[in-house]
């Protein structure tokens, strides 16, 4: 389960999100007993989203410049929350020198850890794969913060 | 209606002039030179020699790479770890003590681990049980050696530099060695390159 919030400004919004989506049911049925029905689906979907605890991404852009995240998801390996994303380059020609970081915070929104910033390399048209991992043990959301700003 | 306008007003200009005429911000002492705070995990590319960008970055990845391993993952219980010396083979002064103290806190942190004292404060632990020597039993030490991992490590660098370019790689090795069997059973490196072109025109 996983809903990528994007706050980002001036930039188009990734439709990243996977929501859960209760079946359509094509037979008729008593409508309080279909309710019924589908409250209890979309009940025993949502649990175990909500036991895993892999809470929200949120990706901040800074700025206007060309690379945007392409793709991001994540996983948790033992205690630990991990963040794969793609960056792409947009510019055709000209090579990005972004910098990013990650913000890690527990299910309480209380942040656990920062990273320092990071550069990279973004050659133009180009993606650029990235991962990260928490290493405190408790994180469920993060923000993944890009710029390319000079400073 | 002027009446009352009038002393509100008054008061307002008052506010304003003492507000003018107060001293230094509150907690805040400023000199004649230009000294600002910066963000201190801010990329740094002031040069290409060793900064505190490579400095956070390796230990980061490599963190969260030694915390991923199965010896650490996976152990029934937090391994018993020494950080020994990182040796620096580059041309230039690196202090690695930077980059193991920063990885023994990151990974202190993560509650996966337990770190024995290392060279650097070794000394004082003795000198201290030396003091106290009469009231503890030699057998009680035993712990303090009895160590799962030690974690070593080198920096090497390559330098090129032409009359217009200088180019300089850095790789960062870390190793994760049983001390009883001599088993390497992790090892990761980080790689680093950093240039800077010299302007054709200016300087």
């Amino acid at each position: 389960m996983s809903a990528i919030d994007h706050a980002c400004h001036g930039r188009p919004r990734m439709d990243g999100v996977s929501g859960l989506k209760a079946p359509r049911r094509e037979r008729r049925q008593p409508r309080a007993v279909a309710a019924k029905r589908f409250a209890a689906l979309v009940c025993l979907l949502l649990l175990p989203g909500l036991f895993l605890a892999c809470g929200r991404s949120t990706v901040h852009y800074t700025d206007n410049d060309d690379v945007l995240v392409e793709e991001i998801t994540h996983f948790k390996e033992g205690e630990f929350l991990v963040l794969q994303a793609t960056l792409r380059n947009d510019s055709s020609s000209a090579v990005e020198t972004p910098v990013y970081r990650v913000e890690w915070f527990n299910g309480e929104g209380r942040l656990l850890e920062t990273t320092a910033w990071r550069p990279l390399i973004v050659k133009g048209g180009a993606s650029q794969h990235i991962r990260e991992r928490s290493t405190v043990p408790g994180a469920v959301e993060y923000t993944l913060i890009l710029s390319t700003d000079a400073r | 209606m002027s009446h009352r306008f009038f002393p509100a007003a008054l008061l307002l200009l008052l506010g304003i002039s003492l507000a003018a005429c107060s001293g230094p911000r509150t907690g805040r002492i400023q000199g004649s030179g230009e000294v600002v705070y910066e963000d201190p995990t801010a990329v740094e590319t002031v040069t290409t020699r060793w900064g505190s960008t490579d400095l956070q970055s390796t230990a980061e990845t490599l963190t969260q790479s030694l915390l991923a391993s199965p010896w650490i993952a996976r152990a029934s219980a937090p391994p018993k770890i020494r950080l020994r010396s990182v040796k620096n083979y580059t041309d230039e002064h690196i202090d690695t003590k930077g980059i193991t103290d920063r990885i023994r806190v990151l990974l202190l942190r993560s509650g996966q681990v337990r770190f024995l004292a290392d060279n650097a404060n070794l000394d004082a632990i003795f000198e201290e049980r030396d003091l106290t020597e009469a009231a503890t039993r030699r057998q009680e030490n035993q712990p303090l050696l009895d160590t799962d991992y030690i974690i070593t490590g080198s920096v090497r660098s390559i330098r090129k530099r032409t009359r217009d370019i200088a180019d300089v790689y850095y790789q960062i090795t870390l190793e994760l060695t049983d001390p009883q069997s001599s088993e390497i059973v992790w090892s990761d490196y980080k790689e680093l390159r950093k240039v800077t072109t010299k302007p054709r025109i200016g300087w």
